[in-house]
């Protein structure tokens, strides 16, 4: 789902502003996390025409106006189900930045799914590896393993820590209306 | 019998309290667990929350302070030493946290030697051997163990456990000292010996990649144990595409 799914679990939070969605991304999530201004852009625009979002006209003295948006029913209900029930294992990190701000919560109980998510992988993968016996199968498939595991414990010992980590303030710019960031 | 062959595993209401010098430790708050023959627990928790003193009163090598103990059909709190050593050695498969392994004897007879009690040399050195092999120790069988790394030590201490064709095997952090792929072997291992023996396994970790292989996982947190709730939530393979 992607940064669809990534912006309306934000949105989960609160009505806001497109450029509050991006600063809130790279303010959360640092610098291996990048977006692009453009793609989210696009997407919420996209997000508009679907009916996930409704947008608010808000007026602005000499700038233009902007567009507050907030979450329709459906689209709060797609944001939920991003958070707790798809699986892309290259989503987690997002699922958890995100939970952690929106469905405080409900953090300790998304680490939960994820590690039974990535328990249900690794037993998949292991008995795979039973009947892979020929070429480079088996350690290509070693490969995968590791990278499951790799998930999963970095899982465990966010779960460990989710009461500090839910604690932990905000970053930034969220209710910062200045209009630095376009 | 009848339903209770199914009962491998059954403690009520079991504590341990040491006494020490500096007062009394309670290692163990009322732990209830039943384990189904057939099936894999992973024991998981962090250090000192009580893993080996539970499975060492499954074991029945430490009573427990209060509670019952039903292992096998046999209560363990009210047998003998006696009744308790031939219980181990008939019946249950052990694989301690560190292996014991008898330093003036090599890898092959420590394998043996805890079942010639109950068996002969010659029948027993070829299971051994072949033990050894799964394990991944074909070519380690005349080695002493201070020519063994920790990791081999505690595959030969896994080939000793599985000699005796138990019913239920206990593991202490079996994989602590193995690499990645090592690990992954020895657990494809277990699943195996799990699906043509129906054997039962307990096995103590604090790895959750370790624990994801056995069916159930239980938590212990300061002595008492936490209740896993499994939503059957699955967990997608990433595929690799190539186009
Ligand atoms: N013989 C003993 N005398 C006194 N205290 C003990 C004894 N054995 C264990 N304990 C205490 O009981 C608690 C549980 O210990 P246990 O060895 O069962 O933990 P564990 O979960 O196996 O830890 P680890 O992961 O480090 O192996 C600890 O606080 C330990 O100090
Ligand atoms: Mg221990």
């Amino acid at each position: 789902m992607g940064i669809q799914g990534i912006l309306a679990g934000l949105l989960v939070g609160g009505p806001a502003h497109g450029y509050q969605l991006k600063a809130t991304l790279e303010e959360e999530l640092g610098p291996v996390w990048m977006t692009s201004a453009s793609q989210v852009y696009l997407t919420l625009g996209r997000m508009h025409r679907d009916g996930v979002v409704s947008s608010r006209r808000v007026r602005q003295e000499r700038r233009p106006d902007r567009q507050l948006l907030a979450l329709t029913a459906s689209g709060r209900a797609l944001a939920l189900e991003w958070l707790f029930e798809s699986d892309d294992p290259d989503e987690s990190v997002v699922r958890l930045a995100v939970a952690r701000l929106v469905v405080p919560d409900r953090f300790a109980e998304l680490t939960d799914i994820i590690v039974e998510q990535r328990s249900a992988a690794l037993t998949e993968l292991r008995s795979l590896r039973r009947d892979a016996t020929q070429g480079f199968q088996r350690e290509a498939i070693d490969a995968e393993i590791q990278r499951v595991q790799a998930d999963l414990r970095w899982t465990v010992a966010v779960r460990e820590h989710a009461g500090a980590i839910v604690q932990r303030p905000r970053s930034g710019s969220r209710s910062d209306s200045s209009a630095r960031y376009g | 019998m009848g339903d209770d062959d199914r009962l491998v595993v059954a403690l009520a209401g079991v504590t341990r309290v040491f006494q020490t010098p500096g007062g009394p430790v309670t290692a163990l708050k009322p732990v209830t667990l039943t384990v189904m023959r057939g099936e894999a627990v992973a024991l998981m928790g962090p250090s000192g929350s009580g893993k080996t003193t539970l499975l060492n009163i499954v074991a029945g090598l430490d009573r427990p302070t209060a509670g019952s103990v039903t292992v096998l059909g046999t209560s363990l709190a009210t047998a003998t030493e006696r009744q308790l050593t031939a219980f181990r050695g008939l019946r249950l498969g052990i694989v301690f946290q560190e292996a014991h392994l008898l330093p003036g004897l090599t890898a092959l007879q420590n394998v043996v030697i805890a079942r010639l009690p109950w068996g002969d040399r010659r029948t027993l050195e070829p299971r051994a051997r072949d033990l050894l092999a799964r394990v991944g120790l074909a070519d380690r069988g005349n080695f002493l163990p201070a020519r063994l790394s920790e990791g081999e030590r505690q595959r030969v201490g896994l080939a000793r456990a599985l000699l005796g064709d138990p019913q239920l095997l206990l593991a202490d952090e079996p994989t602590g000292n193995l690499d990645s792929a090592t690990t992954e072997d020895l657990l494809g291992l277990l699943e195996e010996l799990r699906r043509e023996r129906t054997l039962t396994m307990v096995i103590a970790t604090h790895d959750a990649a370790v624990a994801a292989a056995a069916g159930r996982q239980l938590r212990l947190n300061d002595g008492g144990l936490e209740a896993t709730t499994r939503r059957g939530f699955g967990g997608s393979v990433r595929m690799r595409i190539l186009d």
